[in-house]
């Protein structure tokens, strides 16, 4: 199948994205395809742990509410809907959009699961994997037990299952400009070893999935940049061209901003060469597009050929996540406020500092000391202010091997409002899992990517 | 020449891969990105986050767009899901954007 254009929209570019922003999209987008981003570093860990628990679940926990909204949309006009929200377990995922599917409508609906990116044997038999960035650092080395490994895999399963007429496909740990190359490949019939276009179609998929990122969030700033209607912040939405070419845009009559340093700037976003961005279906050149105004909330996206290829061969290797449990993470804050706030604070840090010293039941692995209101999201590097704030939070983070110690530690804010000194107040305590994620390589053989589809109504 | 605010004249946004923190910079007018290239170094930066960097700053050049991409090797203490520090992956390039630097006039 060979189209001239297609229009493809995100759906999410978090996986604690609205869950309404896709609906807009379909409702006011006119799109034929929608890709949801829901699987950062971060998420991929929860669930990992989710699926430890519990072998049915491991699929993005947004999933059931955000079929219930978008599916019945989707379906009547058509829009095909793929994305990575399948997680750590994509045909879990599949049943639950399946299950959706059947409560929602009579008519049939195909949903695809694309299984085969977890390569936990592997990475368990072969140990001595170094970890990316840490030349002489193995797997092995780590403390802790591996929970998971992941590989990050392309377009190319998700385009199979668009070729077996899929209306959602459900994916795990694919890469996120991945998700968008799937439609072009599938409608544009480009080659797998067509660098130049492969490379032009990661680039405006990456332009695209961290949804409202590259339409006016994280943008405004007072008395320098204002961006309208952020509460309705569109989502991007790109008329993709068979050469590659895009028009992008947002979603219609809605608020935020599109234009060329938007897009200029989610193209520098999370990557490391600009040159060499590496993708599981091509190494990208970021460094060959031109993004430039075109219209009200419009920038076009293209290539000049005589500057050379979008990208090159895609790597051999595939990136590998492995998730390592590493203990838990505790946290421990105490709201100190009025007269010498700050000192009282620090009154309170050695308090607890002594009261560790002296417990031979708790041994932190590594810990620290934040003061929120004076430095604590700007660095440790950060000048202190030089007029201190009538309030302050100290915070106490550890990280332990058991939950008892995490369960000792955490006690700890209950006392000091009475053993501390005058004038404490709000308190609070968490405790999580600490999950190490190693990047490795492994080589591309490894995964066998395997397409499911299942049919109902 | 006139010394402005980086804030003025550019934007920077941060984000992560595992451990490290990347704080892409992005320069508004053509006409003010040599000197910025120029000013805003690696190791200008690295100086300036420097209890918070223990791997170094590296910088890549992305011309096409007038951009400066900064990696922060280190800054998340091998990623978010293990670290101690806070999430200030988006807030710390709050204080690259208040170097100075001199631009023609």
């Amino acid at each position: 199948m060979t189209n001239e254009s297609i229009r493809i929209g995100s759906g999410s570019g978090a996986r604690s994205d609205r869950l309404d922003a896709a609906v807009d999209l379909v409702d006011r987008g006119d799109v034929h395809y929608m890709c949801f981003d829901a699987m950062s570093e971060a998420g991929a860990a929860a669930q990992y742990l989710k699926k430890m628990e519990d072998p049915n679940l491991g699929y993005d926990l947004n999933l059931r509410e955000r079929f219930q909204l978008v599916l019945g949309p989707a379906l009547e006009r058509n829009v095909k809907l793929l994305g990575n929200f399948g997680a750590a377990n994509p045909l879990g995922g599949a049943r639950v959009v399946a299950d959706v599917a059947r409560q929602l409508t009579g008519r049939r609906v195909r949903v695809a699961s694309v299984e085969g990116d977890d390569v936990i044997e592997y990475v368990l038999a072969n140990r001595d994997l170094t970890i990316m960035g840490q030349h002489d650092q193995t797997i092995d080395s780590l403390e802790g037990t591996i929970i998971a490994a992941n590989a990050y895999i392309g377009a190319e399963p998700m385009a199979e299952a668009l070729a077996m007429d899929a209306d959602v496909v459900v994916a795990g740990r694919v890469s996120d400009a991945s998700l968008y190359l799937a439609p072009m490949l599938h409608e544009f019939g480009w080659s797998l070893d067509d660098w130049d276009r492969l490379g032009r179609g990661i680039t405006v998929g990456h332009l695209l999935e961290c949804g409202s990122v590259s339409t006016g969030g994280m943008w405004a700033e007072p008395g320098y940049r204002e961006v309208p209607r952020m509460a309705q912040m569109g989502m991007p939405l790109a008329v993709v061209q068979s050469d590659g070419t895009a028009d992008v845009s947002k979603t219609p009559d809605s608020g935020g901003v599109v234009n060329r340093f938007t897009l200029s700037a989610h193209l520098m976003h999370e990557i490391n060469d600009p040159k060499r961005y590496l993708n599981p279906d091509v190494v990208a050149d970021f460094t060959k597009v031109h993004i430039e105004d075109a219209g009200e909330d419009h920038a076009s996206v293209f290539w000049n050929s005589a500057e050379g290829p979008a990208g090159t061969r895609r790597p051999d290797t595939l990136k590998v996540l492995v998730g390592i449990d590493e203990g838990y993470l505790v946290d421990v804050w105490l709201l100190c406020s009025g007269y010498k706030a700050v000192e009282k604070a620090r009154m309170c840090e050695e308090i607890i500092r002594e009261r560790l010293e002296h417990n031979d039941k708790v041994t932190p692995l590594d810990d620290r000391f934040d003061y929120i209101g004076l430095t604590s999201g700007l660095g440790d590097s950060a000048p202190m202010p030089e007029t201190l704030p009538g309030e302050v939070m100290l915070r106490y983070a550890a990280r332990v091997r058991t939950h008892a110690e995490a369960l000792t530690i955490a006690r700890l804010s209950e006392y000091l409002i009475i053993i501390g000194p005058l004038g404490m107040g709000e308190r609070r305590q968490n405790i999580r899992k600490s999950i190490g994620i190693y990047p490795t390589l492994v080589p591309r053989e490894v995964c066998r990517l395997n397409v499911e589809m299942v049919e109902v109504n | 020449m006139s010394s402005v605010k980086l804030r003025a004249i550019a934007v920077a946004r941060g984000g992560d891969k595992g451990g490290d923190l990347h704080m892409p910079l992005l320069v508004f007018d053509r006409d003010h990105y040599d000197a910025v290239r120029e000013q805003v170094t690696a190791d200008r930066v690295h100086q300036l986050f420097l209890a918070d960097v223990p791997g170094g700053v590296e910088r890549f050049e992305v011309p096409n767009v007038c951009g400066l991409n900064f990696i922060l090797h280190g800054a998340l203490e091998g990623g978010r899901t293990r670290m101690l520090k806070f999430d200030y992956r988006f807030s710390l390039s709050e204080r690259l954007l208040d170097l100075d630097v001199e631009i023609p006039d």
